[in-house]
């Protein structure tokens, strides 16, 4: 090629891309839309003839090519907020300066719910104990969006709370931590075609007695399928060596109509701030000396479905026994 | 009190006719247990009734009076086995002398499976440990029955059979005892009474009775909770503790499982019924790798491709000084 070919190429591929850059800047319409997803929005910019996927926060959806530089993307379900867009071009990454709005609720019907019901910073006890939980994500196979959770950094924290966190199968133990960043119970959200390949670990111990026990696996909760209108705990303990505590969760602030042994008692369960916190509640004034009793746990003039679990703490050993609605 | 017993002497002999009477034979004696078998029952059915039949407790999904010797029924899916024939003239159900067999697997479509992980009595281990287990079970609400669920009994056991005749659970919670059978059991539940049963197990060591209240087990819904994969994602391996891993499926096959560096694979032998569970026990975990992932792979076929089965799995990890059991199990 001669120099003067070579400049003329040169010159028009310059050319080429200020006319990219300087005509066709990308914009999307509309640039929001429901949480359950469903908008069809228009993105345009210096878009090819390749194929193409958009990607909504880290949600993929399929696009269309519907002309010069422009794709047509029906919205998929996300927990409201405001996402980035970018655009996977064939085998390729694009980024963009777009921003998509999810408004309303959380899409219920697209998400599983799942609930952690103790998760709390470290807390100071009778006999000197400190407890902790620990819960750590991963997935079985395939990569998985949490939305709910803060990864354990302890230093700097990049991400901001609001986003979602992927786990992945291959990450080590001490990768998969996270930080307790809210109410003592929680929800998170995982979609639902990825919710089979969600692994999770909650325990609950006592730092000064960790050579003695592993600590207690805390249950964690597909709250819509197990929790129901009535919960009952078949054969809880009163003796005095023991404390017990019942822990009720709900969807909404609903009161509770608790039964234990003799004793009948009310709970109003404190309304969440977000999806992501539960209406939950505590209640402790079981009999005493009865043998073991029956909780029953009811929501009375509602069809709210709860969930509640029972925790039986030795008073010497403050070694954690949990009993849990089954199955 | 004489006259009350000699009533009672003669309801029975006025029952016993009817079983003599009718029914004499049923063909097919045998279908599979998903049901939808067209069964003939012959016998004494002059009296034109509305009849009704019941396999174990089971109604038929139909009961059609042909003639005066001929019962026409449908049968209801069941579980495996061998189940009585009842029959009804009206309000009140007669024993026969009949039996039809149900052939093939569980009928899951209308049973559910729950898993009971451990279930023992007295197992002794190391520090002057003896390990039982307890299960209760309860109705939330209405009566629902519970096939495979043993009552205890130390002395004389007379039980009905488990794949015909389910335990009644009511609102007073009732002790159920390790089975005569494999500590690990399958139970079932007809669907629509699934949602109506809780259950609570709890490992104990009276040894050590005095420092906790032991751990709660789970009782699994098994064919939810099973998946061709289960990942624990951070298990300790230290001298301190042992661990124990615990694996089922419903049908026997190979399992490869990993645990930090350590890779092998694990042959479940198949149970002996419908409530014995494919079980494999392994406890070759590393020692002193810190925290450590472990990971279940089912078994695939190769050509073509296939699942052979699902698996769920319970690690245990013991202290070794204390015998304080910490229970892992597949999350959520």
């Amino acid at each position: 090629m001669t120099p003067f070919k070579r400049a003329s190429v040169l010159i028009a591929l310059l050319f080429s891309f200020s006319v990219f850059a300087q005509e066709i800047p990308w914009s999307i319409t509309p640039a929001s839309g429901p949480a359950s997803g469903g908008t069809i929005v228009t993105i345009r910019g210096p878009i090819g003839s390749w194929p193409y996927d958009a990607v909504f926060g880290s949600v993929w959806a399929s696009a269309r090519l519907i002309g010069d530089h422009t794709l047509e993307v029906v919205t998929p379900p996300h927990p409201p907020g405001t996402v980035n867009v970018r655009l996977f071009e064939y085998d390729i990454w694009r980024e963009t300066p777009l921003q998509f709005t999810y408004t309303g609720n959380l899409p219920e019907e697209a998400f599983e719910r799942i609930l952690l019901p103790v998760y709390v910073p470290p807390t100071f006890g009778a006999q000197g104990a400190e407890f902790r939980s620990d819960l750590r994500l991963a997935a079985k196979t395939n990569d998985v969006t949490v939305w709910g959770l803060v990864r354990d950094c302890i230093v700097l924290c990049v991400e901001p709370p609001d986003s979602p966190v992927t786990v992945s199968s291959w990450m080590r133990p001490e990768e998969l931590l996270f930080s307790p960043n809210g109410t003592p119970g929680r929800f998170i959200y995982v979609r639902n075609e990825e919710a089979h390949q969600l692994v999770a670990h909650l325990r609950a111990f006592d730092v000064s007695r960790e050579a003695t026990n592993f600590g207690t696996e805390i249950p964690v909760v597909r709250f819509d399928s197990e929790a129901d209108t009535t919960i009952v705990l078949p054969a809880l303990p009163t003796d005095r060596r023991f404390r017990n505590n019942l822990r009720v969760y709900a969807t909404e602030p609903v009161v509770v109509t608790i039964t234990a042994g003799d004793i009948q008692g009310s709970l109003q369960l404190a309304a969440g701030r977000s999806e992501y916190e539960p209406a939950q509640g505590s209640w402790g004034n079981f009999p005493v000396d009865a043998g073991l009793v029956r909780v029953t746990i009811t929501a009375p003039g509602t069809t709210t479905k709860i969930w509640a679990f029972a925790t039986v703490t030795n008073n010497d050993t403050q070694v954690i026994t949990t009993v849990t609605p089954q199955p | 009190m004489l006259t009350k017993r000699a009533s009672f002497v003669a309801a029975l002999l006025v029952s016993f006719p009817l079983f003599a009477q009718t029914p004499e034979s049923i063909a097919p004696p045998s279908g599979p247990t998903s049901g939808g078998t067209e069964v003939t029952i012959k016998g004494d059915f002059a009296e034109v009734r509305q009849y009704q039949v019941l396999f174990g407790e089971i109604p038929a999904r139909s009961t059609t009076r042909v003639d005066a010797q001929t019962l026409v029924v449908v049968t209801p899916a069941h579980l495996p086995g061998a189940s009585q024939i009842w029959i009804s003239e009206g309000d009140v159900f007669a024993r026969s002398s009949l039996k039809f067999t149900f052939t093939g697997g569980a009928p899951l479509d209308e049973f559910a499976r729950l898993l009971v992980p451990i279930n023992i009595h007295a197992v002794k281990g190391a520090q002057g440990s003896e390990f039982y287990t307890e299960l209760y079970a309860i109705a939330k609400r209405g009566t629902p029955g519970v096939y495979g669920l043993l009552m205890e009994c130390w002395f004389v056991c007379v039980r009905n059979d488990p794949w015909d005749y389910p335990e009644r659970l009511t609102t007073e919670e009732a002790k159920y005892g390790p089975p005569d059978a494999t500590p690990e059991r399958f139970l079932y539940i007809r669907r629509q009474e699934a949602g109506q049963v809780s259950l609570s197990l709890r490992a104990y060591d009276v040894s050590r009775d005095e420092e906790n209240y032991g751990t709660t087990i789970p009782v699994v819904n098994f064919d939810e909770a099973s998946d061709t994969v289960i990942a624990f994602p951070s298990v300790p391996s230290h001298p301190k503790f042992r661990n124990t891993l615990r694996i089922y499926s419903d049908v026997a096959m190979k399992v490869t499982i990993e645990a930090g560096d350590v890779q092998e694979v694990v042959q479940l032998e198949p149970g002996a019924s419908v409530f014995e569970p494919a079980f494999a026990m392994w406890g070759n975990f590393p020692s002193d790798a810190g925290q450590i992932r472990v990971r279940l792979t089912a078994e695939v076929a190769n050509n073509p491709p296939a699942y052979l089965g699902r698996i769920w799995a319970l690690l245990t990890v013991t202290n070794n000084d204390t015998q304080h059991i910490t229970a892992l199990w597949p999350q959520p």
